[in-house]
């Protein structure tokens, strides 16, 4: 499997962000993260720049950690946006991040979407990361 | 008109669902019907050798002699009473009595029509009701008392988290590295975030307990103590606010200072992006009531939003005011109810909104 080096994180929390921004750093210290707070302007950034990202960097993946529960565009309309995006304009993974104890329906409704890989359940950790990097390599 | 044959009425009276009767002039019971009967355990010989008298509560005899007496001299034309009738078992039956008289050529008393109606199913509801109602309220005070408690408990830990983050960036910030100072700035965020949260939920409750303690107040003023409170907002967003000529009314002071302090305050964090707040603030006498509006130029509210914001910690759905507790509209609902008022909102997105509410003239 390729290795993951580039995270672009999705959350409006600037606080999240900062914190997943040390838990990615601590167990891939290589990995460039990309943080957004909101989903329009991380979709601006697929848009227009994550295609080069992707020809200069051919040995590698990318993915996506999707906060669902955001204000403006929440993490499903981001998802409906996204998968309008051309193939290079996209990561390889998008993986949802679900507070299951506000939203149950949510870990579901994740499971559901095919182009999300895998859900986590808020707040990631090094462990939890950890096996998500296992279950993708599956 | 059509002539009904006598053998009809004599069903009415027998096959009734409702207790009927014919009673002597002293009481003594001349006709029963089955009803009556069941809902009292006699059979029909035996009630026909008592009175009334003798089965009814003896707490409830003297209204129904009164009645009786005023009834026999003309005085109404039929009564309606509650009582309690006491059955073959001893128990106590409650029961609605409609009677009326019969008299003779001569206008001479003859026999009462009583007709009675079961009221044992409805009184047992009404006690499981109204002990429901009891034990509702004392879990509504549970749990008024339990916000009370877990807010006041809460703001301790809270004053020691903002106390420490405070202390370590002032003192400590050139020993930090990048990462710890954010990290405390985002704590100290948290931190604050959540006081407001818990102070919100804690005046909510407040709110709930007190009643409105209504002199009479200048609004004028009150709004002027309202804009002092919320300077450090005006002043950021160089906010224009025209106040027109406000009455005096009949209010709590402090409640109507809460509600203008979130309704103007609430005006100029909505704000449209790149354009200066201009807020106005009328009000119209009415027969009946002050009527006040608060209008903005900011960013309006959709229709979707517009029934969801005086809702408990709800906020609008595409808010980019996040900070917001979702309390401060709950709150003006309430001091408006309490002062026998209506709140609400007229809004266009990216024109402006236009909140009003109406407080009650005294009597």
């Amino acid at each position: 499997m390729k290795v993951i080096n580039r995270f672009i994180l999705v959350d409006d929390e600037e606080a999240n962000n900062f914190y997943h921004q040390i838990v990615i750093g601590g167990l891939f210290p290589e990995a460039n993260v990309m943080s957004f707070t909101d989903g329009k302007s991380a979709l601006d950034y697929l848009k227009n720049e994550h295609s080069d990202y992707n020809q200069e960097n051919p040995g590698f993946k990318s993915a996506i950690l999707l906060d669902i529960n955001m204000p403006e565009m929440n993490g499903w309309e981001f998802l409906d946006e996204y998968e309008g995006l051309d193939r290079e304009q996209r990561a390889d993974y998008v993986i949802a991040l679900v507070t299951s104890s506000q939203n149950p329906k949510d870990v579901e409704k994740a499971k559901s979407y095919n182009l999300v890989k895998e859900y986590v359940i808020k707040p990631l950790t090094e462990e939890n990361l950890k096996d998500l990097i296992e279950s993708l390599k599956k | 008109m059509i002539k009904f044959p006598a053998k009809h009425f004599e069903k009415i009276f027998d096959e009734s669902p409702i207790g009927k009767a014919i009673v002597g002039i002293n009481g003594n019971w001349i006709k029963v019907n089955q009803s009556l009967c069941e809902m009292l355990g006699y059979d029909e010989a035996e009630l026909l050798k008592m009175s009334f008298q003798e089965i009814t509560h003896p707490d409830d005899l003297e209204v129904d002699f009164k009645k009786m007496k005023a009834l026999s001299s003309g005085k109404i034309s039929h009564y309606l009473v509650e009582k309690r009738y006491i059955a073959k078992s001893g128990s106590f039956i409650p029961a609605f009595l409609g009677v009326s008289l019969i008299k003779d050529d001569q206008e001479k008393p003859l026999h009462f029509i009583s007709q009675v109606i079961d009221l044992s199913s409805l009184k047992k509801k009404e006690t499981e009701l109204n002990q429901l109602a009891e034990e509702l309220k004392v879990r509504n005070d549970d749990l008024a008392n339990l916000a009370h408690i877990t807010s006041h408990d809460l703001q301790e830990p809270i004053r020691t988290m903002v106390s420490f983050t405070n202390l370590l960036m002032e003192k400590k910030s050139d020993q930090f590295d990048e990462v710890t100072l954010k990290s405390i700035q985002f704590i100290d965020d948290a931190a604050k975030h959540l006081k407001d949260q818990v102070k919100g939920i804690m005046d909510y409750y407040l709110l709930e307990k007190e009643d409105a303690s209504r002199n009479w107040i200048e609004c004028q003023s009150v709004v002027e103590r309202a804009l002092q409170s919320i300077h450090a907002l005006i002043d950021e967003s160089k906010a224009e606010i025209s106040i027109q000529n406000l009455p005096k009314i009949h209010a709590d002071e402090n409640q109507m200072n809460i509600l203008f302090q979130n309704l103007i305050g609430n005006a100029i964090k909505f704000t449209k992006e790149g354009s200066k707040p201009h807020i106005v603030i009328k009000s119209e006498e009415q027969a009946t009531q002050w009527r006040f509006e608060v209008i903005d130029n900011g960013r309006g509210i959709s229709d979707d939003d517009q029934t969801l914001i005086f809702q408990l910690f709800k906020k609008a759905a595409k808010s980019e005011y996040r900070r917001g507790s979702g309390i401060g509209l709950a709150h003006c609902e309430k001091i408006v109810k309490n002062h026998g008022g209506k709140i609400g909102v007229s809004s266009i997105l990216n024109k402006g909104s236009k909140f009003y509410f109406t407080i009650k003239k005294p009597k």
